[in-house]
């Protein structure tokens, strides 16, 4: 093995070694380019004259218009979130679905799915679920598993159903259109959330006690109140996810665009909610008192919590962009595309074996780790086994499938974390563990059901891209 | 749920967040060292005030990009109603050029905040000193020396984005004026913002060696910078 090659794989073993010992990630990838470069040099394997083209891209990654549309979709979510909408959005489902066996999980779910469409964060989704129905689950003698993986997993769609900041970060290193991903992840993602949904309701069906109906007493609302908490809080959520992804897929406006619309349409619902609220006490409800959501504390709060994802991101793309540019120099990067693409049986031997990689990476690394550690070196692999466009799009809503199960396995699942952090005393840290498992094999199903049939993603893709032909 | 009043579960999710984030301005603490750790210590309070700025800009651009982002789809909208062309390519350059700025100018906060995240399996059972002693011995040997090499490779790229030539002279204040045009017909000049680039960077650095002196004064046994030791909890993010 060439001198340089071996360097770039030691390159990654000082990496992860890093990474483990806790010193930060972002950093861990600047830190270990900047030592190898130097050896580099100092070996004769590198020239230092390329690092001169640094700056510029790290420009590029200023100037990316795909990277555009985080502050927004993050901030679209921070306001539903902050401003109480969310939460509103879970109790009126959760009364409407009660009285069915499961009903609250499957409550759950959906809110979770309608959540995933309108942010693309998930830890706003898994705290405030956890936060509300959690307790109440718990109260209705739902069984603590299901109730935690419920949570977490519906939590964590997310970072799979579009609009989503993994969706955007995958499309930016993965080289695909941002709208083709979003459209190729759609089905996937209403297809896990179908899945998840049945799951809880069988299981609920077929084991006495595990997840009991709401009694009567528990079901506060009825009748026309119920009908106008849903008209208020459900239908003009709903109303602007619709518009959101619909001015995306229809390519009347470009991701950044549409998200821009969506942040005004949550600035307009939040507001619109004071008056909602005092139509909804004049007709009887007692569930609520009037408030005004939209006030200065949300709003910092809002800008606050997307600024600082904003600048998580791209520290790490900075860092992580110094990092690849070393191991493609070294001969890293061919290298492991040549190994990747001499597994044998081609691009679907090159699809398992990532498919495979990506699991196990899952169970100790994050989505972003995972994203920006091995994203860069399957790229040149499907150069070089010839991967066409839509093929791209087949393999990065995978990984996107796959990284949810990074999200939920235990024992480092963000997930999990965010779950733990606002449980009741009364629900063990392992039962939120335990609850993930059933919900991780159904994600395992999802995936092994993409793998075999593409024409899955295919379909979602040609039936939500703007017309093509 | 009538009988019982129902907890505000926003005011319940903000505390609880707020008691997750890391809070560090150094203006905060109360008992300021003697000696040379005194002297480190205004200085850390000094960069620590400069990346609370950064902090306050970041969460304001946010909102600047957000108005300008809906500027552009009302005037692209109504442009197309009226049949006439009344998009200002300006305000779509502007847009991504303060969206850069946020995140260049707050590094440094992000530092601060520790929004970047760690593996904390074996880190989280680790002493403060031994967690200090990690991040001093990497941030020192090779973090800080990739600043450095950011720095200088930076400079000569934001000088010729503000008119430098390769010759080392100055375009006149004609040429200055004009810029190095951005891509698009009628686009905002991109010299600022490659200079936004070097200016994070120096912010960054500046604060890495704030960092620095915590963990020196967390090495000397300082126990009330907790930060280190930041309890167990998921960094928010994503």
């Amino acid at each position: 093995m060439d001198l340089g090659v071996a360097l770039s794989l030691i390159m990654f073993v000082v990496f992860i070694a890093m990474i483990l010992i806790g010193y930060n990630v972002a950093f861990s990838f600047a830190s270990t380019a900047l030592l190898f470069s130097f050896l580099g040099d100092l070996l004769d394997v590198f020239d230092p004259a390329v690092l001169a083209t640094l700056p510029s891209r790290w420009f590029g990654a200023v100037s990316d218009p795909t990277l555009l549309a985080i502050p927004f979709f993050v901030l679209m979510g921070a306001i539903l979130e902050r401003s109480g909408l969310a939460e509103r959005l879970l109790s009126a489902i959760g009364m409407l679905l009660g009285p069915i066996k499961g009903g609250v999980a499957a409550a759950v779910i959906l809110v979770g799915t309608l959540l995933a469409a309108a942010t693309g964060v998930v830890a706003a989704t898994v705290i405030v679920m956890g936060l509300l129905s959690l307790p109440t689950m718990v109260r209705l003698g739902y069984d603590h598993k299901l109730a935690t993986g419920t949570i977490t997993a519906s939590g964590t769609l997310a970072q799979l159903i579009p609009p989503s900041l993994v969706l955007i970060l995958l499309a930016q290193q993965m080289r695909v259109g941002i709208i083709g991903l979003f459209a190729g992840a759609l089905i996937p993602g209403l297809m896990l959330s179908g899945m998840y949904a049945a799951y809880a309701i069988a299981i609920s069906y077929a084991r006495p006690g595990v997840g009991p109906a709401m009694p009567k007493s528990e079901r506060t609302l009825s009748g026309r109140v119920l009908a106008l908490e849903i008209l208020f809080s459900v239908v003009p959520i709903i109303a602007l996810i619709l518009a959101v992804l619909v001015s995306i897929f229809l390519g009347i406006a470009t991701p950044s665009e549409s998200g821009a619309v969506g942040v005004a349409g949550a600035l307009i619902l939040a507001g619109l909610s004071y008056q909602f609220d005092k139509i909804l006490v004049k007709r009887g409800a007692t569930h609520i008192t009037p408030r005004w959501r939209l006030t200065a504390k949300t709003l910092r709060e809002a800008g606050k919590s997307t600024a600082n994802i904003s600048i998580l991101v791209m520290t790490l793309l900075f860092a992580s962009s110094f990092f690849s540019l070393m191991f493609l120099q070294l001969g890293g990067s061919d290298q492991v595309a040549d190994w990747l693409a001499s597994v044998g049986g081609g691009k679907m031997g090159f699809v398992i074996v990532s498919m495979i990689a990506v699991f196990l990476l899952g169970i100790n690394l994050e989505f972003l780790e995972i994203t920006f550690i091995v994203v860069p070196i399957f790229v040149p692999a499907m150069d070089l086994l010839g991967f066409t466009n839509i093929e791209r799009i087949w393999f990065t809503v995978l990984m996107a499938v796959n990284l949810n199960m990074a999200f939920i396995s235990p024992p480092v699942g963000f997930s999990l974390f965010y779950l733990q952090s606002v449980a009741p005393p009364e629900v063990k840290t392992s039962d939120i563990h335990k609850g993930a498992i059933p919900f991780m094999v159904l994600q395992g199903v999802a995936l092994v059901l993409l793998v075999a049939f593409p024409g899955i993603i295919d379909f979602s893709f040609d039936f939500f891209t703007p017309s093509s032909t | 749920m009538s009988d019982t009043p129902e907890p505000d579960v926003t005011t319940i999710a903000e505390s609880l967040l707020e008691s997750l984030e890391y809070r560090d301005d150094a203006s905060e603490i109360v008992e300021i060292p003697s000696g040379i750790l005194g002297v480190l210590h205004y200085v850390r309070a000094g960069i620590s005030r400069l990346t609370t700025i950064s902090g306050k800009i970041a969460w304001i651009l946010v909102w600047v990009v957000f108005v300008l982002g809906l500027f552009n789809v009302i005037t692209r909208y109504a442009g197309r109603f009226i049949q006439q062309d009344i998009i200002i390519g300006e305000i779509f350059d502007l847009q991504w050029m303060l969206f850069g700025a946020l995140f260049l100018l707050a590094f440094n906060y992000g530092l601060r905040e520790a929004v970047n995240p760690r593996i904390d399996f074996w880190w989280a059972n680790f002493s403060d000193k031994r967690k200090a002693f990690i991040d001093l011995v990497i941030h020192v040997t090779m973090f800080l020396p990739f600043l450095w090499l950011g720095i200088r490779l930076l400079w000569p790229y934001a000088m010729s984005g503000l008119g430098r030539k390769f010759d080392g002279s100055w375009s006149t204040w004609k040429v200055w004026t004009i810029w190095e045009q951005s891509g698009d017909a009628g686009g905002l000049p991109r010299g600022p913002i490659k200079f936004l680039m070097l200016v994070g960077f120096v912010l960054f650095a500046l604060q890495l060696v704030a960092e620095i002196i915590k963990t020196i004064m967390v090495l000397a046994g300082r126990t009330d910078l907790a930060t280190i030791a930041k309890p167990k909890a998921p960094v928010r993010i994503e």
